[in-house]
């Protein structure tokens, strides 16, 4: 019977790159390929810069291989190192716009990955809404986009953004709950067109509760 | 207890991902019943999660694999003759523990060489007297130099004396009579 390499597992195909069959990783790289890429690109935002980082990542995929063991589940690890990478580059990129901004003094002009054309270009190609759910994103802190990312365009429960994460069940809840109060909260400030109405008694006493609300949930994971 | 809509809008999302354990789940939906706001959260929830999946997926570019596995296989090659043949490359020596013992042994010897003390003390070795320097010797001083001579080697000595004593004896009675070779001859 000839096994077919395409129907290996994940766990297969590692096991057999190992005993000397490099050329094999192929079926890994085409069978994440798509995932990486699109999940980088969801917390950066640059296509080009999503593409280069996910072929970093299977690189430094298969030099660390020999880590991986072969019972845990190869997914989290592909998206633990996914992650790692994807959190450096923003720090760095961080780093970088507040050199570049404190050298240039403007560094607003700097955050924007794409060039100015490039993003008229894009934004022609995305419907309305897709441009404003983008910009809320962008908006909404590291660690909240990136379980919000894994959760609602990776589509992992929460445990298992618990393994490739390393935080608690709770900190998940929280951080995803938060994370699409505040894009609901960006997303009506936008729709506004930053006109809005100054808030009534009651509205402010409703923001106060929401408020209120959050931190003991916060309270409560911590 | 009533749940209210703070102790409630706290799970929504949890609610809305299906990640609610299953009493909290029971709890959210009983109030969501009779809660128009909560229910209109849930819906805001909902219209947002569908906004966000809107957003365009994007792809890998179609070199992508190759790119990757190009870098991979350029460096297995680059690094394949490099890589040591353990068990061709040193044979028999390729043994660690050999090595070590070696090493020891080397090191041992250079102890012996450079500090004399580590050296074993040397074996005393008593020359036995030759029987030639024995006949030389005066008879007093073979006397005094047989007294330390073991006993085998003194018995030997005492034969040499008495051969030596008779060799003198013959001598001097041969030159004290010269005539007797004439009477013997005669």
């Amino acid at each position: 019977m000839t096994e077919n390499i395409f129907d290996m597992t994940d766990d297969q195909v590692i096991r057999s790159v190992r005993e000397g069959y490099p050329r094999r990783y192929e079926i890994i790289v085409n069978r994440y390929k798509h995932k990486i890429t699109n999940f980088i690109h969801k917390m950066i935002f640059d296509h080009d810069e999503a593409q280069s980082l996910a072929q970093d990542v299977f690189l430094k995929v298969y030099s660390t291989i020999d880590k991986y063991k072969t019972q845990d589940n190869f997914q989290a690890f592909l998206f633990t190192i996914a992650r790692n990478m994807t959190l450096n580059y923003i720090k760095k990129q961080k780093r970088t716009v507040f050199f570049s901004g404190f050298l240039s003094g403007s560094p607003e002009s700097e955050s924007k990955h794409l060039s100015v054309e490039d993003e008229q270009h894009a934004s022609m190609e995305r419907t309305q809404q897709q441009e404003l759910m983008m910009d809320a994103l962008k908006e909404i802190k590291e660690n909240q986009r990136l379980a919000l990312v894994l959760k609602v365009y990776m589509d992992f429960s929460y445990k298992k953004i618990a393994e490739i994460t390393g935080w608690s069940i709770p900190k998940i809840e929280t951080l995803i709950s938060r994370a699409k109060s505040n894009l609901r909260e960006k997303i009506r400030l936008r729709e506004d067109g930053g006109n809005r109405r100054p808030q009534t008694g009651q509205s402010l006493k409703k923001n106060l509760q929401e408020n209120i609300d959050q931190n003991v949930l916060e309270v409560r994971t911590i | 207890m009533k749940d209210t809509c703070a102790d409630i809008s706290i799970y929504l999302s949890g609610y809305q991902d299906g990640e609610l354990n299953e009493e909290r789940h029971r709890r959210v939906s009983t109030h969501l019943t009779r809660c128009d706001a909560c229910r209109a959260s849930l819906a805001e929830l909902e219209r947002l999660t569908t906004g966000l999946r809107r957003v365009e997926d994007v792809e890998a570019s179609f070199d992508f694999t190759a790119e990757v596995m190009g870098h991979i296989l350029e460096n297995e090659t680059a690094a394949a003759p490099a890589r040591p043949d353990r068990s061709n490359r040193f044979g028999w020596f390729s043994s660690p523990a050999l090595v070590y013992s070696l090493v020891f042994i080397v090191f041992c010897l250079l102890g012996f060489l450079i500090n004399p003390s580590l050296r074993p003390p040397a074996l005393e070795t008593v020359e036995p007297p030759s029987i030639s320097i024995a006949m030389e010797a005066d008879l007093n001083d073979l006397t005094a130099y047989s007294n330390a001579l073991t006993e085998s080697q003194q018995l030997n000595l005492i034969d040499v004396q008495e051969q030596s004593l008779d060799l003198l004896a013959a001598d001097s009675t041969s030159r004290s009579v010269p005539g007797n070779e004439v009477d013997n001859e005669r």
